[in-house]
């Protein structure tokens, strides 16, 4: 199954009626597996800080997570493995796996809770992949 | 139709969940409430379940959440959903055992657990404030944007309402005032208006009960009678201040001059708790807590430049302890002294204090009953397919 497969079928499908508005997956240096059509232009230095952050958990929360020039506030994720970003009635769910970053972006009407069950899913069964 | 119950997880905040235990032949037999509280039992020991507002007990829980729902609201937990407030910092651990809890053994249809900041936040109006919440066992700063509690900027201290109470309690019994607890005196009227106090001995009153006694009233007298300085407490300065009296229940009357100023002190400088005679073992348990406008400021400097105008315009005050008289006039001055040139401070706090001790249940009534919330409830089904760690996810 090719890496876009996944970021068409598993991501940027339907939930409760609803569906992310962008995704990608992007390995840990910052080159792209696959994205979906929109996902924002990124810079490398926001994978870095990303990838920072999930090594040493609290050194984004006062500067914000940058995701393709957008700013996100920074809520309560899971150390090591998840960060989560709002930005008004939307927001960002990124998901860390052995050799790859899963990134979710939604907007209203969509839940976190959606977006996050959309997005750690297809994490975890990566991660059982060995991926 | 769903008929949406709201639960206050406030067992820290109120003295009313605390729970009594008889212990014969080794079987523990709890008394849950405040009417059970009030009725003294021979070894009976007063009993919470919160450690350093984490949850050890999970029995005790247990027995509180039965008491509430089957007892006092005399609702079926199986027909409504479950919004439940929790600390603003609580650990995965705790959330996962609560949704199991909830599911497993009272069988709610749905279940949704949210910050207690983010609850007051919705209480008085707004999505974006920093929430002061002084209950009874801590003191918390958590802002909250958008709804959601900035989880790095929240700082939590052990001063709480509990602990301003044990102070009161030790500067009075260096001064020689003996608190005698309720249930150890009867008051006979010997002559129409006269009373005379007979003392009543309990000798297998326990120890955790007969100071849960003395707290209460401890706590009353800090209640009615103490008010936070407009500066900060000075030995020399408040040494000829008018004494205020208080009558005790049993029918002693006590003169409060300096301790009026000082306890509330303690809650913006806190080493000014050593120098109470019987606490100075508080230097040990803990060396770096701050003040509270040290807390916001920190708090807030902790959030994202952006948003810390706003933050500074909105902080909310609420909890028991918030209900002390001035307190809301001495932290803004405090906080307009040391926050940056430009920011605008605000301090708001509702007039109403019940509704400054109860915005955590308000916001989350307010909650339960908007439109767009439905849809993010845990459900049943949810918990059955993907078990209580999902609990994280759903409930960020």
């Amino acid at each position: 199954m090719s890496w876009q497969a996944y970021v068409d079928d598993h991501l940027m499908c339907e939930i409760e009626g609803n569906h992310l508005s962008a995704a990608a997956i992007i390995a840990h240096d910052g080159s792209v597996w696959a994205q979906s059509a929109n996902f924002p232009q990124f810079k490398p230095e926001e994978i870095n800080a990303i990838m920072n952050d999930f090594n040493e958990p609290g050194t984004l929360a006062p500067t914000g997570l940058h995701l393709g020039g957008t700013k996100y506030m920074v809520i309560q994720g899971e150390a090591g493995a998840v960060i989560r970003g709002k930005k008004g009635p939307g927001g960002v769910t990124v998901k860390k796996t052995n050799m790859a970053l899963i990134i979710g972006i939604y907007d209203e009407p969509m839940t976190p809770g959606q977006c996050n069950m959309i997005v750690e899913r297809l994490g975890d069964y990566l991660l059982d992949q060995g991926y | 139709m769903d008929a949406d119950d709201d639960k206050e997880n406030n067992d820290s905040e109120t003295n009313n969940n605390n729970v009594d235990s008889n212990k014969p032949k080794g079987k523990r037999r709890l008394y849950v409430g405040s009417q059970a509280l009030g009725f003294r039992r021979d070894h009976m020991e007063v009993v919470s379940p919160l450690k350093d507002g984490v949850v050890v007990d999970w029995d005790i829980v247990d027995s509180i959440w039965d008491h509430a729902l089957k007892d006092c609201l005399l609702v079926d937990p199986k027909e409504h959903p479950m919004l439940l407030a929790e600390p603003s910092s609580n650990t995965q651990q705790q959330r996962e055992r609560t949704a199991e809890l909830m599911f497993e053994k009272y069988k709610v249809p749905a279940l949704f657990l949210a910050k207690n900041a983010v609850l007051t936040s919705f209480a008085s109006g707004r999505a974006t404030s920093v929430v002061v919440d002084s209950g009874g066992g801590s003191t918390t700063v958590a802002p909250v944007h958008d709804g959601y509690v900035l989880q790095k900027a929240v700082s939590s201290s052990p001063i709480g309402g509990e602990f301003l109470t044990d102070c009161l309690m030790k500067s009075l019994e260096s001064k020689g005032i003996v608190i005698k607890p309720r249930y150890s005196f009867k008051r006979k009227e010997i002559q129409p208006g006269v009373f005379q106090t007979v003392d009543v001995d309990f000798p297998h009153t326990t120890e955790s009960y007969r100071l849960y006694s003395q707290r209460v009233i401890a706590s009353d007298i800090k209640e009615c009678v103490c008010r936070a300085p407009d500066t900060p407490y000075d030995e020399s300065a408040y040494s000829n201040i008018p004494m205020t009296p208080y009558e005790l229940p049993d029918g002693q009357t006590i003169e409060i001059g300096a301790d009026r100023f000082k306890i509330p002190d303690i809650l913006f400088n806190p080493p000014l708790a050593q120098t109470i005679p019987g606490m100075d073992n508080f230097a040990e348990i803990s060396p770096s807590v701050r003040g509270l406008p040290q807390m916001v400021i920190e708090s807030i400097n902790r959030c994202d430049v952006d948003i810390r105008k706003e933050l500074f315009g909105s902080i909310l005050l609420a909890g028991g302890t918030a209900s002390m008289q001035q307190l809301k006039e001495r932290l803004e001055k405090d906080l307009l002294e040391e926050s940056p040139q430009a920011a605008r401070v605000k301090v708001l706090a509702s007039g109403n204090a019940t509704e400054r001790r109860f915005s955590v249940w308000i916001g989350g009534s307010i909650l339960a009953s908007l439109g767009s919330f439905q849809q993010m409830w845990f459900s049943k089904s949810e918990y059955e397919e993907h078990g209580a760690s999902y609990i994280q996810r759903k409930c960020p």
